[in-house]
């Protein structure tokens, strides 16, 4: 099994560091993890204040593991994703955001109101809701291979699945975006390229 | 559509704000003095039970020089003294001779209270002086 191999990770010894009251490693682990778990967060739940909340919680978690952490089995990154997900999902079920039910991924994915997209009447924004109305799941696989660019195995260790799954939950959700965005604009092929190669 | 097709999507749209870096570590940086303060205020008490596990050994070492200087040193003399209770204080000459005196006065005493024929009783200072 890969995952009983040992990982290095660089973030380990500032985490070590900082367990034992090093400041100036505790500084280098925030700066180093807190952009990409606020971006994924925001991405997620769609607004600063929950982002922050969320990233918030994780560091605290990860400084209340700091020294029981063990070198070489798992990556504090991973961890990180896994924990913040955790957290987001649990913030979207409260506010019954997202349905987490497979069955009804399909469905939630088609249903973009196009009022909401011409009102709107911008590509960007149209990608925006796009992602916006992917299920929980299939928008932090794309938010964490795309936007992110973690490895199918990170995210796989993030999501707590396996890396079939995430492939799976990928080619869901370009199947999603791509009906999602060829609905509301004909031309999709053309003018979403062009905007994006631009 | 292709892999790049849809990254170059999927790059076009809305960014996050940017990061509260300084206020996520403000709040890390915090969240460690809280948890790290109990450790530096223990100290005073660890300190304590440091002074006073010193004293105590300290106790110890003193009183164990003084039973083992007291066993080694001039305050030997109780001790020898006490093996000195079991040697006898005369030689067995001086002890036969009390113990034979004090069997020869029994013997005239027991003559006088009539205990024993008197017709044979011999003066005992002429027994000890002819």
């Amino acid at each position: 099994m890969t995952s009983a191999l040992l990982v290095f990770d660089p973030l380990c010894g500032y985490l070590k560091k900082a367990s034992i009251g090093d400041k100036e490693a505790a500084k280098a682990l925030v700066n180093n993890i807190s952009p990409k778990l606020f971006r994924t967060a925001y991405r997620l739940l769609g607004n600063s204040h929950d982002a922050e909340e969320a990233t918030q919680e994780t560091l605290i978690k990860l400084w209340k593991i700091a020294k029981d952490w063990k070198t070489g089995n798992a990556k504090i990154e991973t961890w990180c994703y896994r924990v913040l997900t955790n957290h987001c999902f649990d913030k979207l079920r409260a506010k019954n955001r997202y349905i987490f039910d497979e069955i009804d991924e399909n469905i939630q994915a088609n249903e973009i109101h196009t009022d909401d997209i011409i009102a709107r009447g911008e590509i960007r924004n149209q990608i925006d809701l796009a992602l916006d109305k992917l299920p929980a799941r299939q928008k932090t696989a794309i938010i964490m291979t795309y936007f992110e660019g973690l490895g199918a195995k990170d995210v796989a260790a993030s999501l707590d699945c396996t890396i079939e799954a995430v492939e799976s939950l990928l080619a869901r959700a370009k199947k999603a975006l791509k009906q999602c965005l060829q609905e509301h604009d004909e031309n999709f092929g053309q003018n979403i390229m062009s905007f994006a190669l631009n | 559509m292709m892999d790049q097709d849809f990254k170059n999507i999927l790059s076009q749209a809305s960014n996050p704000p940017d990061c509260p870096n300084d206020k996520f570590i403000d709040v890390f940086l915090a969240q460690m003095d809280k948890d790290l303060a109990p450790a530096t205020k223990a100290a005073p008490s660890n300190k304590m039970f440091l002074y006073g596990s010193m004293a105590a050994a300290f106790l110890v070492i003193i009183g164990t020089s003084f039973t083992i200087g007291r066993n080694n040193s001039d305050f030997n003399i109780a001790h020898v003294f006490n093996k000195g209770q079991n040697v006898a204080p005369y030689n067995d000459a001086e002890i036969i001779d009390v113990i034979d005196k004090e069997i020869a006065e029994d013997d005239f005493a027991a003559q006088l209270t009539g205990d024993e024929d008197i017709s044979t009783i011999v003066p005992i200072n002429k027994t000890s002086n002819p």
